[in-house]
């Protein structure tokens, strides 16, 4: 059971959304690590497109302590901590994908990425 | 969703442990819809009652007596060995244990959305409500009323820009 967002512009009225799924796995990216050991994680997905026609790829997490700009700092403000819950990991990651970022924002190391497309 | 088979070799029964991301406004929340996974499982305890299902907002909602979580895969593989601990599945006359559950259960996972319980019994009444439920987080966005607008989700695609 997927939870799906839908996301509103009031300047191009167009909605977007964005489906978050729980799922377990093997996840072929941590084969080395964990061999043959499902993963439960949360899948983030949108078809939406980038201000560069760009797809967004899709987001695995695996825990409270991943956050979104490369690990190392939320999204929503300059802090390194881990998220306190389900729904303000979601809240960062959802933030995230609607208003991109700046390269290295709050010195995290992160690339620059682009906002949603509306 | 993620859902868990349980297979328990000595009476050849498989058993599911489901767990289903939701959101919706909590009874004890905070006034706004909140995101947290419901686990449930078809296994029954040892004295043939269910369990109930086990809301989990953060990785310290583990189940009773165990430490804090690491990460969603530690939470969830807990809640697993938790409900085959209390069942006694590992408790028989033969030499398995639980400490061998790796090989006397088989323990398979897989994501589906469109999975549904065993046909065994649902582990209890809660079980129903978090069907319930999940059903309403499908549209329990407040965004409900912006969906009227002109444009549609499919509208998410490279055509998106020809609409309104």
């Amino acid at each position: 059971m997927a939870v799906t967002y839908r996301i509103y512009d009031e300047t191009q009225a167009t909605t977007r959304t964005v489906n978050v799924e729980f799922s377990g796995n093997v996840l072929a990216a941590s084969y080395g690590a964990n061999p043959y050991t499902p993963r439960y994680y949360f899948n983030i997905t949108t078809s939406a497109r980038d201000t560069s026609n760009l797809a967004f790829p899709n987001i695995v997490v695996l825990t409270l302590s991943d956050k979104v700009l490369n690990g190392a700092k939320q999204r929503r403000s300059d802090t390194a901590a881990a998220y306190t819950d389900i729904h303000d990991m979601l809240a960062d990651y959802l933030y995230d994908l609607i208003n991109g970022h700046a390269a290295d924002l709050y010195s995290s190391g992160v690339a620059y990425k682009a906002p949603m497309s509306f | 969703m993620a859902t868990i088979q349980v297979y328990h070799e000595e009476n050849n029964r498989t058993y599911q442990v489901n767990v289903v991301l939701n959101r919706t406004l909590l009874s004890d929340g905070s006034g706004s819809a909140e995101e947290y996974l419901l686990i449930s499982t078809t296994i029954r305890k040892a004295d043939g009652t269910a369990f109930g299902t086990y809301r989990v907002k953060d990785l310290t909602d583990v189940p009773p007596g165990y430490p804090t979580a690491s990460d969603f895969t530690e939470l969830v593989n807990d809640y697993i060995e938790y409900f085959m601990d209390q069942a006694q599945l590992g408790q028989s006359s033969s030499s398995s244990s639980l400490s061998s559950s790796s090989s006397s259960f088989g323990i398979t996972s897989s994501s589906s959305s469109s999975s549904s319980p065993s046909s065994q019994s649902s582990p209890s009444s809660e079980s129903s409500s978090s069907t319930s439920e999940s059903s309403e987080s499908s549209s329990s966005t407040s965004d409900s009323s912006e969906s009227s607008s002109s444009t549609s989700d499919s509208s998410e695609s490279s055509s998106s820009s020809s609409s309104l």
